[in-house]
């Protein structure tokens, strides 16, 4: 995978985390919707770096579905707490790719603030820890 | 491959990264490409077993790793100490001690890593609170230390570096204790 297969990857990834983020926070209230409305901020603010680096790289930025099947329906609070700690975990991975992937300093910074910010969410998201967060 | 991921149906890429096993299908990258993932990373993670490839030597990485593997051993130790020390704690200690087990062993999968002799301990604070307290504290510090190395080499061994210190981020917050909960 090259440098820039992997920010495109990771940028895909972060629109389908807007998008599933955006569907959880619809059945969540008080503190959690807060907290599922701060998460969209940070993966918005993601997205838009990544776009910006694969601008820089030349390429035209991958863009974002119009719609995305969930993996399971999202009825209630416990469904859609699940939904975000599952899509954190698939993002821990994406940047664990890009990580290894960057060759550029900054891409690299990206990758691993990413991965560190994904692992954090998981646990703020019913997630335990694990040896190796990002690992595939 | 700019459009890579929009080989896919339009709605498949939440479907895929719930249901099928690949890490990176939230990207609704295509299933059947052997270019998903890292190759080698997910060979070495999946089986525990040692790189396929020759492991590198680079001595910028060797270093690096060799660092590491100091202050997860540092880390190691100090979990052993304390479990020792504070029995009841054991339990709640468990998982940081079994993590940093297998980060020592990833990091000399590497040919040429090997950790110094581990040096003398600080002394323990005195109440298990303080001492749940102070491990979340080097938790914390090994973390950023991991992360500042992870920026500063390449490959498998930045990612190794990275994920080490994501798992030290998620340990250091379970052993910090909890703030009231807000309320709902």
């Amino acid at each position: 995978m090259t440098e820039v297969e992997a920010l495109q990857a990771a940028l895909a990834g972060e629109h389908a985390a807007m998008y599933g983020v955006g569907v959880a926070g619809g059945k969540l209230s008080g503190a959690r919707f807060r907290a599922a409305t701060d998460m969209y901020e940070l993966h918005r603010g993601n997205r838009d770096q990544l776009t910006r680096l694969v601008v820089a790289a030349g390429e035209t930025p991958v863009a974002a579905e119009a719609a995305y099947d969930l993996p399971q329906v999202v009825t209630n609070a416990a469904t859609a707490s699940a939904l975000v700690l599952l899509i954190e975990r698939r993002l821990a991975a994406v940047y664990g790719d890009l990580v290894e992937a960057a060759e550029q300093p900054a891409v690299r910074a990206l990758a691993i603030q990413g991965l560190l910010a994904s692992a954090s969410a998981q646990l703020a998201w019913g997630g335990a820890p694990v040896a190796f967060p990002g690992d595939v | 491959m700019p459009n890579e991921p929009l080989r896919l149906s339009r709605r498949a890429a939440l479907t895929t990264a719930a249901l099928a096993s690949g890490a990176v299908v939230l990207t609704g990258c295509d299933d059947n490409s052997s270019g998903s993932g890292t190759p080698g990373a997910a060979k070495n993670s999946k089986s525990g077993q040692p790189a396929e490839e020759t492991p590198s030597t680079d001595p910028v990485i060797v270093a690096a790793l060799s660092t590491a593997a100091a202050q997860v051993t540092q880390l190691s130790l100090r979990y052993t100490s304390v479990g020792q020390k504070f029995p009841a704690l054991r339990t709640q200690l468990a998982a940081g001690a079994k993590y940093h087990a297998s980060h020592l062993a990833r990091l000399k999968e590497t040919a040429g890593v090997q950790p110094p002799a581990p040096g003398k301990l600080p002394a323990l604070p005195s109440t298990s609170a303080a001492a749940l307290t102070d491990l979340a504290k080097r938790e914390k510090a090994a973390a950023i230390a991991h992360a500042a190395a992870a920026a500063k080499v390449s490959g498998q061994a930045a990612r190794l570096l990275a994920m080490i210190a994501a798992a030290e981020t998620q340990l250091a917050t379970t052993l910090t204790p909890k703030k009231k909960a807000d309320s709902e």
